[in-house]
Order: structure tokens, then sequence, then C-alpha cells
């Protein structure tokens, strides 16, 4: 053996003895180690593997607290099960974390740039044939020309089908809060400085700062303005982007919500007066042929007075509200 | 409806999380190489989560996570395990959680198990005690120390014996 190399021996063994202290505080300066040779890290692990079987070799002739003894005898057992689903994928997540550390080597500058729809208009963008979009109205989105397996969604509504590639999730940021496919098709809804995203088919990982949660078909989560808390919510798989129908589905939103899912999916301005901005409603407003007509006759529905404005529709309470 | 409130507050370990996951994830790179990096630190990210004690030096005890993973997924690979799926680690991993292991995994874990403890028989009792109150039982140099009544660079040199010759036992058999 070469004295080089009796080094590099003395080296793994004495990090490997040095890692296993609970104090240890050096790992900085232990990665630059592995760091310096690709050899290091199969020293180490060579070390450690070694170090492990040899702690839980079950012996029974040397004496040891009965509770070492015990963990010794163990022979490897069932591992506990993950927490994810088991197509969550990593890469995607990690790319999550304070937006947006880039985990694939090699790729190229961005080449940004934005589609845009009119409030009431649609239009739907096929990116590599691997992602569809279908964007609501008065919604901006963001692609990348070197990369087609990203997306943000500046503002309004979109609604993917993803086509599922492992090593390649498709990633759509919304702020700094980030939904990841795993083969899926989902609605997402950005307002104010929240969103909200419903999925259809398959199952979406959202994160933000707070954490990370997964939604399948079936289920919505809404992220509140903090953009961290996040509330988990059924949402019929059937009428995940049901506004492509012309039909808008909301449970539980506030007034002023439902006036900018209108606004988008039918370009009619609403404004909302501000002591019923924040009351919630549910329901289901389907637009079929005469715009104005469904939006005259939403008084009763929603509870509010429907008035004609300079600059389009009004909405107020009850008393002392003139029809139009 | 329901609401279900997650994960409003962050806690010491997933901000440092945030804040040193470039070095997290480079410490995971050179332990375990390109591939696997990406399901190791998604794991990190998990178990850091799921933490919920407050932590006195959240870094140092991210990184010894992330050793700690590194070495499940070693110790499953050193168990035989076939890699012949068409799905990929993190389903190997997955599936290994409920399935246990078949007869002949166990046969070559107890095989390996029984080398790596003749091993540690041949550096001596004293040195094969404190390997053992090191690793097995977690007690630092110094109270080993004392508690055989020797000098802490004694213990040193054991721990060093004791992992020079399980290190040369892993040589050995690798090359076989």
């Amino acid at each position: 053996m070469t004295g080089a190399r009796a080094t590099t021996r003395q080296e793994a063994i004495d990090w490997a003895i040095r890692a296993q202290d609970a104090a240890f505080d050096d790992w900085e300066a232990f990665a630059d180690w592995l760091a310096a040779d690709p050899y290091h890290a199969i020293l180490y692990d060579q070390v450690t593997i070694g170090a492990d079987e040899a702690a839980r070799a079950p012996q029974q002739d040397v004496p040891s607290t009965s509770a070492s003894s015990a963990r010794a005898a163990a022979l490897p057992t069932v591992r506990r099960p993950r927490r994810w689903l088991p197509f969550a994928l990593a890469a995607s997540l990690v790319a999550t974390i304070g937006g947006g550390l880039a985990l694939y080597q090699g790729r190229s500058a961005p080449a940004f740039y934005t589609i845009s729809t009119a409030a009431g208009g649609r239009q739907s963008v096929d990116l590599a044939g691997a992602v569809r979009m279908e964007l609501n109205g008065d919604t901006r989105i963001t692609l990348d020309r070197n990369d087609p397996r990203f997306a943000r969604l500046d503002q309004g509504e979109a609604m993917f089908t993803v086509v599922h590639d492992p090593k390649r999730p498709f990633e759509l940021h919304v702020g700094t809060m980030l939904v990841t496919d795993i083969g899926t098709v989902f609605d997402v809804e950005q307002y104010d400085a929240g969103m909200r995203v419903a999925v259809a088919h398959g199952a979406v990982r959202v994160t933000t700062g707070g954490g990370s949660v997964a939604v399948a078909a079936g289920s919505a989560v809404t992220v509140g303005e903090d953009g961290v808390a996040v509330m988990r919510h059924d949402q019929d798989a059937h009428s995940v982007g049901a506004w492509r129908d012309g039909q808008i589905d909301f449970a539980d939103i506030s007034l002023a919500q439902l006036a900018s899912r209108l606004h988008r999916a039918s370009g009619a301005r609403i404004s909302v007066a501000p002591e019923i901005a924040n009351r919630r409603v549910s329901g289901s407003i389907v637009f079929d042929g005469d715009r104005d007509a469904v939006l005259r006759g939403l008084g009763p529905v929603l509870g509010v007075s429907v008035g004609r404005g300079d600059e389009g529709w009004v909405w107020s309470g009850r008393a002392g509200a003139k029809p139009s | 409806m329901e609401n279900a409130n997650i994960d409003v507050k962050e806690s010491d370990l997933v901000t440092a999380f945030m804040t040193h996951r470039a070095k997290l994830a480079r410490f995971l790179r050179l332990r375990c190489g390109e591939e696997n990096v990406d399901d190791l630190f998604h794991e990190l990210w998990l178990k850091a989560r799921a933490v919920e004690t407050p932590i006195d030096r959240p870094l140092a005890y991210l990184y010894r996570m992330a050793d700690r993973l590194v070495l499940d997924g070693r110790r499953g690979a050193a168990r035989g395990r076939s890699r012949d799926r068409d799905w990929g680690y993190v389903h190997d991993r997955l599936s290994e959680a409920v399935e246990p292991p078949t007869a002949e995994r166990t046969l070559i874990a107890r095989e390996r198990l029984t080398a790596a403890d003749a091993a540690l028989k041949g550096v001596g009792e004293r040195a094969a005690r404190i390997f053992r109150r090191y690793r097995i039982d977690g007690m630092d140099q110094r109270g080993i120390a004392q508690e055989l009544g020797v000098s802490v660079s004694t213990v040193e040199k054991d721990l060093r014996k004791a992992y020079d010759a399980l290190l040369s036992l892993r040589e050995r058999l690798d090359e076989e």
C-alpha cells in the first residue's frame, strides 16, 4: 500500500470516528475532504458500513448494557414506510425551497416569454406536446423557451394536463409557491397573494414557505395571503376546470374572489361594496348565452343587490340598494 | 368543508434547512452521487419538517440526519437487493418498506454481520468493548476513558484499531 493511500485510509477512519460523536460540528470541513477526491467518499462509505455492520452484529459473549445488546441483536428489519406518495419526486420539490435552487446541471439560461389573455378570453398552449395549458381570461403566464417543463402563473387561472416524466417533472411557479406534477390534470388559480390548486386526476405537490402537502384528485388546497397557511378541502374531480365549459363552481370563497373569477371568465367588471366583500358564498354559476342576464340574476343567488355603475356591475348589501 | 391548517409556523430546523439547502445538497451529492441526491434531499426535508422539538444546533443536526440517511441507503444496497426493476430508486426503497427481506437477502445480511463481528473480535476485547461503547451506546471518548480507567488517547487508539480492522474487512470483501 502506498504512503498516500495509507494516509487517505487513516483520514477516512479519523473522519468516521469524529463524525460519530454527537457533538461533531465540522461537517463543512468533512465535505471539503470528500470533495477533494472521489475516492474519499468510497473509502468513507466502506468504513461506515463496516462499523455499522459490526455494531449490528448479534454478539453473546462480550458484556455490554442490556439496551445495547438488544440493539446489537436486532437484525435488519422491515423499514418504516416512507411518508410520501409512491410517485412523489424529490427533484421538483428541491427546486421549490426558497424559490429556485437550480438542480439540473447543464440547464441553459432561460429565455422567458409571456402569454396573456383578456378578461373573458381563452387560450390553449401546448408545450413540447407534454404539457397542455388552458388559460382562462385575465390570465398571464410566463414560459421559458429553453425549458418546456417550466411555467409561472403571474396572474389568473389555468388548467394543466401534464404528461409525466420522472426525470423532468413539470414545475409551475406561483409567486414563491410551487406546484409540481406527478402525471396530472390540475387547475391553479392565483388571486391576491394566494392561490388555489384543485386536482382532477393524479396528484401534485404544493410547496410554500410553510411546508409541503400532496394534493390528490378530489381535493383542493388554498394557500392564504401570507403564502404559508394551507387549507385543504374536497373538490369533486369533475368540477375542476369547469370554467372551460362556462361553469363557475365555488365553495366558501369571498364575494371579492367570486367577482374576480367572474371577471376572468366573462370580462364583466364587478365592484363589490367593502362591507360585504369578505362574505363567504358557495354555489355554481353557468354562463350560457346571455352574459348580462346571468349576471343580473345573481342577486338572489348570492344574497346581494346587483346594480349598474359607471364601470360595470356593482354588488352591495341588500338594504338600500337600487336594482338595475 | 374542513379547514386543515398545515405547517403554519416554520420550525428552526425547517428554517435552517432552507437557509443551508445548498450545503446539505452538496454534502449529499458528495456522499452518494448525482443520481440519488434528489431523493435523499427530499427525505431529509420530510424528516426536518417532522421534528417538533426545538434543536440546539439545527445545521449540525441536519447534517447528521443526512449522514444517517446515506447510511440507511447503503445498508439497503449492502443487503444485495435486486435492482432489476423498472421503477427507480424511490420505488425500490418504498417497496422494501412493505416487503420483508427475502430469505436470501437475510442470509447475506447475517453473513456480513458475522464477518464484521469476527473482525471486531480480532482487535482484542478492550478495543471491541470501546468500539461498542462508542458506536452503539453513543458514549463519548472521555466517558469511556473514565469508565474503563484508561487515558483518552488509549480510547482513541483502540477506536482507530477497531475501525481500521472493519475497513480492511470491507476492502477485502468488496474486492471479491
